[in-house]
Parts: C-alpha cells; structure tokens; sequence
C-alpha cells in the first residue's frame, strides 16, 4: 500500500478547500429586479424611513414586503419625474402593474437558510440599525446583499454584543437564540 | 486487505474527489432564486411571522368542545381548546386535534364530481351538479313522500334545520332524515324515558362523585363528552385519601378507562344487568339497612328481593363478594355515579341495565348532586339503529330515488350484515357531501365537497346554554361549498312556495339563529345587542349558566318493574366459541376519522399497535389456540367473519375476544342485532368462532418489554406509604451545570394521566414530528417525541397492574447524551434543556444509545409531507431532514415566544405563562411546567410532592421531570 499523496488528490484537495473557504463569504452581486426600483430615491432622496414600507420590522419576525397598495398610496399622486424623463418611465412601468392589479415579483436578494430563526423586531428593538445588516440602502439604486449573512458573521455581531454585558446577554451565544 | 480496487481508481483517491466534488457541488451555484410576491391588499389583521387566533368548534364528535385555532400567514397550523368555553375548557382530545389533517388531506376532493356512465368521477360545474340534484329531488317528489332521504351527523344548530326543512318542503316525513350517531347512548335516553320521562342523557358532574362505576362508558376516551368528564374526573384525583375520586370499571375487557380505574370487575360479556341488579338488590335489601335511600326506589325491595344473589353473581361471573362489596362502597361513598352501558356493554338488555343504573343513581341520591336532568336540548336526538335498518331496507326495497349523505358515511358505519353497500346500489342517485373519498362517495354518482369545519360557518348546541359558534380560520384551499348552502341553492332551484331561509349563505343563516338568540338574550335597558353578537363570534360562543332541573326526577309508577327481572340464562358457548367484545379508543372513536395521518401513526396507548387492527385475546386464551401476538387469528361470528392479527392481553376475559370499534374487521364482525326496546344497536352479546388462521402477520408494536422487571420505573403510593422511593444520589462524576436565570422543568401527575394521547397529538402537530407509516413501524420507528409508555405488571404471567407514564425527554441535568455527542450538537443550555442543534448533527446516534429513557428519535429518511399537507407545519419549528436527531425541546420556541413577549414589556417571565403544546391541550390537566429555579412557581410546589419521583432516579441523570405517583387505594375489607 502506498502513502504517497498522488498529485489528483491535492489538486482535488486544494480545489475543495478553495471552493470551502469562498463559500458564502462574498455576497452575490444585485440580482436584475422586474421594474427598476430605487431605494436611493425613496430612502435617499426623499428620506422616507424604512419602516414606511416594511412596516412590521418592528413589532414581527418579517420585516414586510410592501404590498401594492402601499405603492399606490404615494404612486396614486406620483406620476413621474418633470426633470427626468428616465424616471418617469421607470414610474410608468410601475403604474401598469397597478393599472392591471398585478403584484411585482420581485426577486429575493436577503435569505437565511430555513434552520435559523431571525426576528428582525428582537434586532430591531435592541437598537440594532437596519444599515447594520442591510448596509447603507439609501446609496443604493437596486437593492443588494452587503453582509454574507453567514453564521460566522451573525455572532461575530453576537459575541461583541454580549461582551459589552456578560452576565445579562449569556443568551447571544447560545444555540437555541437562532436554531430551534 | 489492499485498498487498491482490482484495476480501478485507488479508493482514497476516490473518496477525496467525491468530497471535494461535493463540496464544490454545494457551494458553487447559489441556491434557486426566489420570488418575494407582494400582496396587492394586505389584510388588516395578517402580519407575516405573527400568530393569529380563531376561535370555532370541534365536530369530530357530536360532544362539541370549543376550538382555538392558531393560523399563521392565513393558514391553520394548530388547533387547541378554547378555555372560555365550559365543556372543553381549553382542552382537546386527539381526535380533535387531528381535524387539521383532514382539512389539508391530500386526497380532499378538488371540487364537485359525477360519475360517468363508465363509473368514473369526472369534474362538474357547481351549477350544473346543483341542477342534477334539484332535478332528481323534484323527480322524487313526485314520486311520492319517503323517496329522498338524508343521512347525516348530529346537527344541533341551523344545519340541522335546514335539512330538516328541505325534507319538509318536498313532502319527506321527519323520518326521512337519519341522524347517524353509531356511538350515541340511546339505551340511556330509552330509560330515562321509560323511568322518568325524560329521553335525555343526564349532565354529569364527576368532579363531586366520590366513587365513579363505569359500565362499558368509556368515558374518558370517546363517551359522549371525552373532555369534558375527563376535566372533571381529574379534579377528584391527584390527592391521597378518602377523598380522592375512585373509579370501578365493569367490563369483560380492561379499557383505557378501566386503566384509570381502582378496579376492575371482571364481569361476563353480558353479565353487567345481572351485576347491576346485585347492586340494586344489595342496596334495597332491608337487612343491610342502608340509610337515606330513595324510598320510591327502597319499595322496589320485594320484586329484587326475589333474585338470587348467588345466581346473579354466577350471571355476571364475578364472587358475589365482589358485588356486596361494591355495594357497600356505593352505599358508603355518596354521592357516586353509575354511567353505562357503554358501547363495549351495550347488548341485546341494554335498556333494562341503563335503567338498573339510573335507579341506582336514584336510591343514593346521585340526582342532584352529580347528574341532572334538564340540560340535553334534545334538539337532535340521533337516530337508533333500527332506524338505520329501516333505511337500508328501503333503499334495498327501491324506495329510495335520492340519498344524501352530509358528513356521514352510513356505508362505513353501519354492519356489513346490514348490507349497506348492495342496497346502495339500487338508489338511483347517491349523493355525498364528504370532502374526501369515503365508502359513501366510492358509490355516489354525485360528489358536492362541502367544506371543512375550518372553511365553514355553524352553530352548535351541545346542551342547553351552550351556544358555540363556528366560523372560518381560512379561505376555503379547495373549490367546495358549504353543504346547507348547496342544499339551500337546490331549494331555491325546487321552486318551492317560499324560501327556506332569507339567504344561502352560511354566515346570514348564522346570524339569522344563532345571532337572533344572542342579540335576544342580551337585549335589555343599555344593552348593546350587535356588540354581544360580535363578542360571541370573538370569543366562539354564548354561554349562559342554564338551570338544570330542580326537581328530582319523578319515578313513573310500575315503571321499573319491567327493567327488574333476568331472562333465561345464556347458553353455554359452544366449545372454540367465545363472547365478542367491539370497543371504541381515544384515538378513533366511531372511526369516523380514522385514516388521518396522526392517528393511525400514534400507537394505541394499551398495546401500542398502530397502523392495523389488532384482536385482544388473553393468555389463557392464546396459549389454548398456539398462537402468539402478530398470528392471524380467524374469526366467525353470525354477522361474518375476519381474520385479524391477535394481540395477547391480560386485561380481557379468557372467553372474549375484542376487536375495534370503526376498524373493517369490527364492521364485518359487527352484529345486525339491536336491544329491542331502545333500537340501539347490540354491540355486546353476540359469539364468535375463534381459531388460529395459520399465518402470521406482525403487528407494528412500539413496545419493547410490557413488564417492569422490579425496577419501579412506575411508583404508586398508598395512604398508609404515601411518600415515593428516592435514590440515593451522593456520588457526582460531573461538574453540576449551573442555571443562573431558569431552569424549565415539568411535573406530571400519573393519577390524574388517563392516557389520552392528546397530548402526543398535540406534539406531533406543534413540533412538525413526521409520520413514517406502517413499515418504519414495524421496524420499531416511530417519531413521536412524547409517547405513553405501559406496563402490564410486573412480570409476565404476574397479576395485572397497569400503570402508564408519559415519556418524553427528561432534560437531565447530567444528560448522558450530552457527554457523547463528537461534534457538540446537542449541549445544556443555561435554562436547562438538552438542546439538540440538527444544523450540527452528523447523525452518529451515539446520544440515542446513550439515552436511558429512549426520547430520542432519528430520521432514517426524509419526512414526506403529501401537498396540501405541509400548510400544517408550524413555521416556528425546523422540519428536520435525513440523517438527524431529534427530540423534545420543551416547546423551545413557545419558551422563546413568552421570554419575548415579557421583554417587551419590561418584566419578568410569569408563572405559567409558558406552556408547553402538551401541558396546553391536556384534558386533565396533569402536566404543569414551569421554573424551578423559582421556589414559588406552580411547578415546584408541586415537584416537591411526597408523591414525586424521578423515573430511573438511580442512574442519577437528574431529570427535569418530576413524576407524581398514582395512588394506589387500600382494599376495601
């Protein structure tokens, strides 16, 4: 029998390590959306709080995702850009869905896997800022991950957390807090 | 040995590419994009991630307990009890709970179908489905009265109404309407009418019975009103002495109910009248001068003083000092309360010994006290079995053009001798409003699903000043109608001379009774009727203290002595012949929910089958024939015959064999007879040829070892020892775990424990447990996270004592699954629980092996979840995958909800505030959960019990469940 390690098995080897180390660790880039939606314009520009629109970040595990309706609200009066007729066609593009009654599927750009249990009202009540997490939306045109989201990186935040009170946030580094 | 595979790629070599391969295989392509679809109108009241509650009512039997219903994202995932209503109180059976299931059964009918000439179902439109019915039931009408008729549950509420009045506008006699209630105690209202006049079955209150006799009354699995006298039961239990509520159960088999009892007498199938009239002669009997008798009763002396005790004793097959001394206890501990018969008992004199037991109610003075007359409304007494009967022969006649079926399913329940199914053949349009396949539907031609109860508006009126209210938690999943509404646009489509209501819509019908009535009741100087209404759809009811009857009932003259004397002595079985006893379970009832997922995968609490039926034969009886549990046993009655795999039981006479009431084989054994005077159906009485098949069949069993070996893993204690057996724990191999803010723990009172199973459904629906069918099962598989363990005794061939325990993870302090895990996926959290972490599990099974208490189970493959079936799951629990362990987490995220919750609001956690899906649900109430770090808390006042202990204590894995030990009562001398 021999010992030597064969050259195809450290190529593998190396490869599977590589593969290991970059998973997850950059966030995809912006995935493209069905309409152009500008949270540079809507949180920038205009400043309206995130909360605005995902309205139960505060008070339910699920931030929200704005229903259409919520889009009317303000779209029903904004119809488009007098400087910008760039605008104003992304505008149009989202009044048609209104006109037909159709929802936008948007594309899904932050996902946990199924196993961890996240509550954006325990985050959000602890003072975390949405930005801590999202990254400065406000900047963005479409919306994209910043933060890898990965295990790793949650109790990174968790055990810096705890460290500022021991005794009071034993908690933060407890499985059970995220898996259940 | 080589590693080198005969001229192939070196295994190692192998292995590390696949590895790699794989890992670049999982991390390489993002997993599939996902759509996040906005609502166009978001309602009101659905927050994404947050509970929403309903309340409704249960109609998995006619008892009729109140629901919550928890739905998430516009689903129901739970259904709980609703604790403002005064029969279930918050509680609910397993059947109950596994109303879920049929709401998402995957084989639910999609919509409306017709059987094509080639006897295939093909879908209609409603409209035209609608039109076919109008047109036949118009055809019928002509034809002459009795030509369409209608088979249903027990409606006590407007739909009752409705199908009444439909019946009445196309020329039907009330006959024409057959309320199908196979388990309904018609025996018990025959008596009470004959005796009193009252047709009624009398409310209970057991909580004030200081001895309960049961005969046959299984009344704390499927009786009537399971939860409610189970609630009240309990509340007699759970302390030492005399005042503790004792229970008799009179039966030729050991029911779960008879598990919960002090004794059992073992009476001959059919030996219960003659062991009532014992009691009642016993009591009457001048010379043993007992005091405060009912003297209407007391002058019913001569005609009993005439029977024998003797020959009686020899009737019933018991000593007549059993009988004296039940007797005794009956004229000592008052008030009592003698319920039966119940279906187990219920044969060919079943009239004659309800009316034994009511007058024996009546001369200790139980009237008043723990029963009355006055509260059954009496609004939908169900048809008797001869009534059945008398429908089966018409439809076999060709009297019948049109048969309705409204949730019932008269081909499944009604005997195979009454040949249900052949008759059925020559109705020429059958239709079934049953929302999945059924014996019924399998012979319709015409198919109008109506909607679950928790798509559905309803009123029900179990008793008097019980108004519960259902109402949807959902939109309907499916293209089905509400059945009265399908029946009312087929009157509208009748062009009757009026309408039969204002509106074929459910929720007008609801208001127009049901709110009519409470906007009634609450009328008055500043009363607000519309806000009462309303309040009552919130809360899921209106309920008012009605008066029960303030007289005692009046014993009609002459009346009892027609109930007073035996008939011929049976003859002798014939040798091979034994008496054939049909029992309903708490897991099946009438069988009318029989195939649900739960149900058929949670073992039977008595002998742990699932997934089949099974035959219970004794011993003696086994060891007769040569068969042991798993052989087919065949069985041969006057009805029909069966063959059925046997399971070898003490708890049953050496001359019966039992079979399950709602299984294929019951029905086929079940006999056509009835007890003349009430029309019940006798389903005691009748014999069967019992001999060994030749085959075998395993029965999937879940136990291991049913004896216990002298190792105490049950306690029970006894007014003279009233204190559990401690281990010495004075030796610590590990650190002691320290729990600075809690630790959760649980007590749970094996006195009060009845064995229900409520409590595994409700895990099983709480914490996404699989169901993995009846082969894992017979590998000994099962996923339950809490299960009740029983023993039989002590030693096999030993005397019977059976003692149940409700096993689920103890969460020691010093868990040995803990020590053993290699990659730390299970751990102790500071709170207590023995965390199991699936995202880290490798599947090693070392902390299974390690586990003293099996508690843990593992996935040997996926759990499969049939569409529509995963809306069930509660998204607050992860549904594990292939290869993991898992167990019982103490309801960690209810423990996470409430911990929320109280920081929200700035404050601690509460006592009791925290209850876990099982403790929830419990009917008697025996589990309590809480801190024990709090010396106060609920849960260790009662821990510290002298009645507490641990199970395998010595092991010192120091579990966090504490055991309180039944009570074992002292021989009466």
């Amino acid at each position: 029998m021999s010992c030597r390690p064969s050259i195809a098995s450290l190529l593998t080897g190396l490869a599977g390590a590589l593969a290991l180390a970059r998973c997850g660790e950059r966030p995809p880039p912006a995935p493209v959306q069905p309409i152009v939606f500008s949270h540079r314009i809507h949180a920038g520009l205009n400043a309206i709080g995130c909360t605005s629109c995902h309205a139960s970040a505060e008070h339910a595990p699920v931030a929200g995702i704005p229903s259409m309706d919520r889009c009317r609200g303000c779209h029903k009066f904004v119809k488009e850009d007098k400087d910008d007729p760039a605008i104003t066609a992304q505008i149009q593009a989202l009044l048609r869905y209104l006109d037909e009654d159709k929802p936008i599927e948007w594309v899904r750009v932050h996902r946990l896997p199924d196993l961890v249990y996240f509550t954006h009202e325990r985050h959000v009540r602890s003072g975390v800022q949405c930005s801590e997490c999202h990254g400065a939306v406000e900047k963005m045109e479409a919306a994209r991950q910043v933060a890898p989201l990965t295990m790793g990186w949650c109790l990174e935040c968790h055990r810096r957390k705890q460290a500022e009170r021991p005794l009071e946030r034993a908690h933060l580094t407890d499985c059970l807090t995220c898996h259940k | 040995m080589s590693d080198r595979a005969q001229g192939g790629l070196p295994r190692r070599t192998f292995l590390k590419i696949a590895g790699a391969a794989g890992l670049a295989a999982g991390c390489s392509p993002k997993a599939a994009t996902q759509k996040l679809v906005p609502l166009l109108v978001p309602p009101e009241d659905i927050v994404p991630g947050v509970p929403l509650y309903y309340r409704t009512v249960c109609r998995e039997c006619p008892a009729g307990c109140g629901v919550t219903a928890r739905t998430r994202e516009g689903r129901a995932v739970k259904l709980e009890g609703n604790p403002e209503e005064p029969i279930g109180r918050g509680a609910l059976c397993a059947r109950g709970q596994a109303a879920v299931q049929a709401l998402y059964h995957p084989d639910r009918f999609r919509g409306p179908m017709r059987r094509g000439a080639d006897g295939r179902l093909s879908p209609v439109g409603w409209d035209q489905a609608e039109d076919q019915l109008a047109q036949a039931i118009a055809a019928a009408r002509a034809r002459g009265p009795g030509r369409v008729r209608l088979v249903t549950r027990a409606e006590p509420g407007a739909a009752g109404d409705v199908q009444r009045a439909l019946l009445a506008a196309v020329g039907g006699r009330p006959a024409d309407r057959l309320v199908l209630e196979p388990l309904d105690p018609a025996p018990v209202r025959a008596a009470g009418a004959a005796l009193f006049g009252r047709p009624e079955i009398p409310a209970l209150d057991l909580a004030a019975a200081h001895t309960v006799v049961s005969f046959g009354a299984d009344f704390l699995e499927s009786w009537v009103s399971p939860v409610e006298y189970t609630r009240q039961f309990a509340a007699g239990r759970g302390r030492i002495g005399d005042d503790r509520t004792r229970l008799v159960w009179v039966g030729p088999r050991l029911s779960l109910t008879g598990v919960s009892a002090d004794r059992w007498l073992r009476v001959r199938s059919g030996g219960e009248l003659p062991l009532a009239l014992g009691l009642l002669r016993w009591v009457v009997d001048p010379g043993n001068a007992v005091a405060g008798l009912a003297p209407e009763v007391a002058a019913l002396a001569p005609a009993l003083l005439r029977l024998s005790p003797a020959d009686l004793a020899a009737r019933a097959g018991v000593a007549a000092a059993d009988i004296e001394g039940l007797a005794r206890e009956l004229a000592r501990r008052r008030p009592s309360a003698l319920l039966g018969p119940g279906p187990s008992s219920q044969g060919p004199d079943a009239t004659a010994l309800a009316a034994v037991l009511l007058l024996l109610d009546l001369a200790v003075g139980n009237f008043g006290r723990t029963m009355w007359y006055g509260l059954d409304p009496a609004e939908e007494v169900p048809s008797t079995a001869a009534e059945a009967a008398a429908l089966v022969e018409a439809m076999a006649a060709g009297q019948v053009d049109v048969l309705l079926a409204v949730n019932a399913d008269p081909l499944a329940a009604l005997p195979a001798a009454l040949k249900a199914g052949e008759a059925a053949a020559r109705v020429p349009l059958v239709v079934s409003f049953a929302l999945r396949p059924d014996a019924t539907a399998a012979r319709a031609h015409l198919i109008l699903p109506d909607h679950h109860t928790l798509e559905s508006f309803g009123d029900v009126s179990p008793r008097a000043g019980v108004l519960n209210l259902a109402q949807p938690v959902m939109t309907p999943l499916f293209d089905t109608r509400q059945a009265v509404q399908v029946l009312l646009e087929v009157a509208g489509r009748l062009q009757l001379p009026a309408p039969l209501a204002p509106s074929a819509d459910p929720y007008d019908l609801l208001q127009d009774r049901a709110g009519k009535r409470v906007q009634q009741a609450a009328a008055g100087p500043g009363a607000d009727p519309a806000a009462a209404w309303r309040e009552a759809l919130q809360r899921g009811g209106a309920w008012s203290d009605a008066a029960p009857a303030r007289r005692l009932p009046q014993l009609a003259r002459d009346a009892a002595a027609r109930f007073l004397a035996l008939g011929p002595a049976p003859a002798p079985a014939a040798a091979g012949e034994v008496d054939l006893v049909l029992f309903p379970t708490a897991l099946h009832g009438d069988g009318r929910s029989g195939e649900l997922p739960w149900l058929q995968e949670i073992p039977d609490t008595l002998t742990s089958v699932s997934w089949s039926p099974w035959a219970e034969i004794s011993p003696a009886t086994a060891g007769r024939l040569g068969v042991r549990s798993g052989d087919l046993l065949a069985l041969a009655g006057a009805a029909g015959r069966a063959e059925v795999p046997a399971y070898v039981f003490p708890g049953i006479r050496d001359d019966a064999v039992a079979v399950r009431l709602g299984s294929a084989e019951a029905r086929a054994l079940m006999p056509a007879g009835l007890d003349p005077v009430s029309g019940a159906r006798a389903y005691a009485g009748s014999r069967v040829a019992l001999s060994a098949a030749g085959r075998r069949e395993p029965l999937p069993l879940l136990e291991g070892s049913p004896y216990q070996h002298g190792r105490e893993i049950v306690q029970t204690v006894t007014a003279a020892a009233p204190a559990a057996r401690r281990a010495d724990l004075t030796h610590q191999m590990y650190p002691e775990p320290r729990h600075p803010d809690h630790r959760w723990a649980m007590a749970i009172d094996l006195d009060r424990c009845t064995g229900c199973e409520a409590c595994v459904v409700a895990c099983f629906a709480e914490n996404n447990v699989p169901v993995m069918g009846a082969e894992a099962a017979r590998m000994g598989r099962y996923m339950g996270w809490l299960r009740i363990e029983r023993y039989l005794g002590d030693e096999p061939g030993g005397a019977l004592d059976v003692q149940l325990l409700p096993m689920l993870c103890q969460q020691c302090t010093n868990a040995p699954c803990e020590t053993v895990c290699p990659v730390y996926a299970t751990y102790h959290t500071p709170e207590g629980l023995n965390a199991q972490v699936y995202n880290r599990c490798v599947g090693t099974r070392y902390c299974s092996n390690n586990c003293p208490y099996k508690v843990r189970t593992f996935n040997w493959r996926d759990p499969e979840f049939r569409a529509p079936l995963p809306m069930q799951l509660n998204p607050d629990v992860t549904v594990r995958s292939r290869g993991v362990m898992e167990k019982c987490t103490f309801c960690v995220q209810r423990i996470r909800y409430a911990e929320g919750q109280a920081r929200d609001e700035g404050r601690p956690v509460a006592d009791g505030e925290i209850v876990p899906a099982c403790a929830q649900t419990c009917p008697a109430q025996a589990i309590v959960f809480g801190d024990a770090n709090d010396p106060a808390s609920r849960l260790s006042r009662a821990a510290r019990a002298p009645r507490g202990f641990r199970a395998l204590e010595e092991v010192n894995t120091q579990p966090a469940i504490t055991y309180l030990a039944r009570v074992r009562r002292a021989e009466e001398p």
